[in-house]
């Protein structure tokens, strides 16, 4: 009974405040109406007008430059970010900034490597304001090797990719390698911090389907590719819910019979129609999709929570995919493709 | 002259007054801290987020009444206290006991209640009838604990 009594008081107040915020902060989600609306619209700027109509949320677009509709998004998902990080500054959430940013580090690791090794300029639109380290430190790290003010981690990662860069000489290896050592970093930087049970158990969920995905489609990615197993089996992450020896053992297998020997997983949906769709039409964009979609209805549930860890990931997973459902609508009206063509795309909504 | 009846009598209203404050406090805060939340976001929604978030405090008031109420009757106010045996004292002591003990889980869980329904105007704030009712259903039992505590202190003969 102490026990419940302390777990349950000590970080009420941060929650309720925190999730106060995210209640109203959700009013400003799309709703599948609304991106059913934009994708029938003549036109971009029609589609931004409807993005925008009602003052619901605080996207912000130059109607006479639609074209630069990124800069918008990208503003809109800093300010998300910015939100994230004021409420991680209290201890029950400090875990849930790096969680969802340190995506956007690795992302600028990635690009300043490659840039470093294929010799090209770094345009300043490929690299992400939102992050849990400053640009530059890591341009120091990557291009000078100076790894001052770095954190351990971050230095033995680039230095380890250095290393792995030099045996195989491929670009993409960097790619597999910051993959599986961001969700080891997420997962150390968990066990840091206490959260409730109950709390841990769907985080580590989350973390486990996003890792789990991510195995699927990089194993599907190196079986296109046509890897040796013994490749996979170095990039494969083992920290996921999903048994990697599963994959390896169907991987010399021909793709089409994938989802007959993964039928009994919880992606079964996911690898059948993902691999279907590559087949007739030689793109993952559908596998892409389906990721998405899955990860966006398992946070869900984050709508029925008052006190919580869940509506906080919630939001920040469904204001991703807005954005990536916009970003789909206006190019696709730009490049005048159909609606249906469009709609093909478009991931499940939150709200 | 303070007997261990009077000695009961304070424990009581001790009782009836901390306990159903620290619920509603502790409701309170909660409540408080999910309307801040919103206001950061809304500052215009003060009036709606105050009114929701004041709803955990009567409880307190609840304990406050049974308490003064107690000090009144064995004239602790008045600073003549009745010579109160320990047989009255002991019943006057559990009846602040409903008041008290609900008071303080009534308060604290219907923080929570309106820390949900806070967060259910923000997103539609049409619904601040239905969500003040799920809050008010909280306050039931309050009510019942304060009725069970006044009905329990008049049947005592002083």
């Amino acid at each position: 009974m102490f026990k419940y009594f302390t777990a349950d008081t000590n970080n009420q107040e941060e929650y309720a405040f925190a999730n106060g915020r995210i209640k109203k902060l959700e009013k400003g989600l799309l709703t599948k109406d609304l991106l059913d609306r934009m994708i029938k619209s003549t036109d971009t700027i029609s589609a931004i007008k409807i993005l925008m109509e009602g003052n619901l949320n605080n996207y912000s677009f130059d109607l006479n430059n639609p074209e630069n509709y990124e800069d918008s998004l990208n503003r809109e998902l800093l300010s998300s970010y910015n939100i994230i990080k004021d409420i991680s500054k209290v201890s029950t959430f400090n875990f849930l900034y790096f969680t969802f940013a340190s995506k956007y580090d690795f992302h600028n690791i990635k690009i300043l490597i490659k840039s470093k090794y294929l010799k090209e300029d770094v345009s300043d639109k490929l690299i992400s304001p939102i992050g849990t380290i400053n640009i530059k430190k890591l341009n120091l790290a990557i291009i000078d090797e100076k790894y001052e003010d770095l954190p351990n981690s971050f230095e033995f990662l680039i230095k380890k990719i250095f290393l792995e860069y030099s045996k195989f000489k491929d670009p993409e290896i960097i790619d597999f390698i910051l993959d599986k050592e961001r969700y080891v970093m997420i997962f150390n930087k968990i066990k840091e911090v206490e959260v409730i049970e109950t709390e841990e158990n769907f985080l580590k969920r989350f973390i486990k389907i996003n890792i789990d995905l991510n195995n699927i489609i990089s194993s599907i990615r190196a079986k296109i590719r046509g890897e040796e197993k013994i490749f996979l089996k170095n990039f494969l992450i083992s920290e996921g819910d999903f048994n990697i020896k599963n994959i390896v053992a169907v991987y010399d297998s021909p793709l089409s019979s994938w989802p007959e020997k993964l039928v009994y997983t919880d992606y079964k949906n996911v690898i059948e129609l993902g691999i279907k769709y590559f087949q007739k039409n030689n793109s993952l964009m559908e596998l892409e999709k389906l990721r998405d979609n899955f990860i966006i209805n398992f946070t869900k549930v984050g709508k029925l929570i008052t006190f919580g860890i869940e509506p906080l990931v919630g939001f920040m997973v469904a204001k991703e995919n807005d954005i990536k459902n916009i970003r789909i609508i206006l190019s696709g009206k730009l490049n005048k493709l159909l609606p249906s063509t469009i709609k093909e795309s478009v991931r499940d909504t939150y709200v | 002259m303070i007997t261990q009846g009077i000695v009961m009598a304070f424990l009581g209203s001790a009782i009836a007054i901390g306990l159903a404050c620290s619920g509603s406090g502790m409701g309170v805060g909660i409540a408080g801290a999910a309307a801040e939340g919103v206001l950061t976001e809304e500052p215009e929604k003060f009036g709606l987020m105050l009114f929701l978030s004041a709803i955990p405090g009567t409880q307190g008031i609840y304990g406050l009444l049974v308490g003064f109420w107690v000090l009144m009757k064995t004239g602790i106010f008045a600073g003549v206290p009745l010579p109160l045996t320990l047989n009255q004292g002991w019943q006057i002591f559990f009846a602040c006991i409903p008041v008290g003990v609900v008071g303080f889980f009534s308060g604290w869980y219907q923080g929570k209640t309106a820390a949900a329904a806070i967060g259910l105007v923000a997103r539609n704030p049409e619904e601040v009838g239905k969500a003040t009712v799920m809050v008010a259903m909280v306050e039931t039992y309050a009510v019942f604990s304060l009725l069970a505590s006044l009905l329990l202190f008049n049947g005592i003969n002083l």
